[in-house]
């Protein structure tokens, strides 16, 4: 693992992660989602769901096509020491009573960002490192796009560049 | 009474002659025409006959994609084994298929019970743990399970998932490569 890699997984564990939800976020990249179970919602959205499909694949297909199945192995090795910001994160969901495979998409979030800092050298952050991080750096809930459709023939690996909109935030 | 004990008893009867009744009319018409038997002989090690006994042995009818074109019954589709957005190896035409009941998009359909089983276990190991499946745990869990969920039984799962591991090996694939998985409802028509 990077040296840098290392480091982000340090600065990760000590996000306030959430404490800042339902606050308006500065600047006007974001689209502002100010009631929770709107959040939820958009959190399920297809739209959604596609989008984050498509960029982890778009990362581990590169990690796959030049590192062979060392993605797996990395994996493994990073969610444990991302313990602490996933426990964290559950334990908000749980309070809120939202579904649990929302929390375990924040934590994959997190998880795909520390993989875009370590992949970076075969193929350049898009989505998880620059856009989200910051919003969960911020103690935010990235829960939305509010904007253009990956199409479906995207969606296995050969995303270029993210469709245009906004990230809804909480 | 009588009535219910008569729609109690008939039906799971009825339920299977009818699925005997489809099985044995796709067979029939399944007539090995120059075009079909070189794109089975191409698509599935052993070819026609290997093809048949999978068919007979599941109780189900199994073939290749574009040799299965029109001869289906209503309401029957033909559902890849091997999901042919992940595996890409496969020219779609060439995917073993099995006919399922009703559309992708209609929801509690066979057909749509068996993506939507896919995708609730591609989904337990990609978020749970932020790996990818591999085409082993796609042949030894993800795919036996989809099966069952169309309320196949288990044996016949296990025979269509043993068939289609048979093809994605033929086409190069190995139990430790990693797939990428894409959610069938992205690719929903």
């Amino acid at each position: 693992m990077k040296p840098s890699t290392w480091q982000l997984i340090e600065e990760i564990n000590g996000y306030p992660l959430f404490c800042e939800i339902g606050k308006r976020p500065l600047g006007d990249k974001f689209t502002f989602v100010a009631s929770w179970d709107r959040a939820v919602g958009y959190a399920q959205e297809r739209k959604w769901i596609n989008l984050t499909y498509a960029c982890f694949n778009r990362t581990s297909s590169a990690s796959s096509a030049t590192r062979g199945a060392e993605w797996n192995v990395f994996a493994e090795k990073t969610k444990v020491l991302l313990k602490s910001a996933e426990e964290k994160i559950s334990r908000v969901f749980t309070e809120r009573n939202a579904p649990w495979s929302l929390a375990s998409a924040c934590a994959l979030d997190l998880f795909l960002a520390v993989a875009e800092e370590e992949y970076s050298d075969v193929i350049r952050p898009l989505f998880f490192k620059p856009i989200l991080l910051p919003v969960y750096a911020a103690g935010h809930f990235p829960c939305g796009w509010n904007g253009g459709t990956v199409p479906g023939s995207e969606i296995g690996g050969t995303l270029r560049s993210l469709p245009p909109g906004k990230i809804r935030v909480h | 009474m009588y009535r219910t004990f008569h729609l109690q008893h008939q039906q799971p009867a009825q339920k299977a002659m009818g699925a005997l009744g489809i099985t044995l009319r796709i067979l029939k018409n399944l007539k090995p025409d120059p075009f079909c038997l070189s794109l089975i002989e191409r698509a599935f090690p052993g070819g026609v006959m290997a093809l048949r006994a999978v068919s007979a042995r599941a109780g189900r009818p199994v073939g290749v994609y574009k040799a299965f074109a029109g001869k289906l019954g209503s309401g029957l589709e033909r559902n890849h084994l091997n999901v042919a957005a992940v595996f890409k190896r496969i020219p779609h035409g060439e995917g073993l298929v099995v006919a399922l009941q009703g559309r992708v998009s209609q929801a509690g359909s066979e057909h749509w019970s068996f993506h939507s089983s896919l995708d609730q276990w591609a989904d337990r190991i990609i978020k749970g743990h932020g790996r990818k499946p591999t085409v082993g745990e796609y042949f030894s869990e993800g795919l036996p399970a989809a099966l069952m969920n169309t309320e196949l039984d288990p044996y016949a799962a296990l025979v269509l998932a043993d068939a289609a591991e048979r093809q994605a090996s033929h086409y190069g694939y190995t139990a430790e490569m990693l797939l990428d998985w894409i959610p069938s409802t992205a690719v929903r028509r």
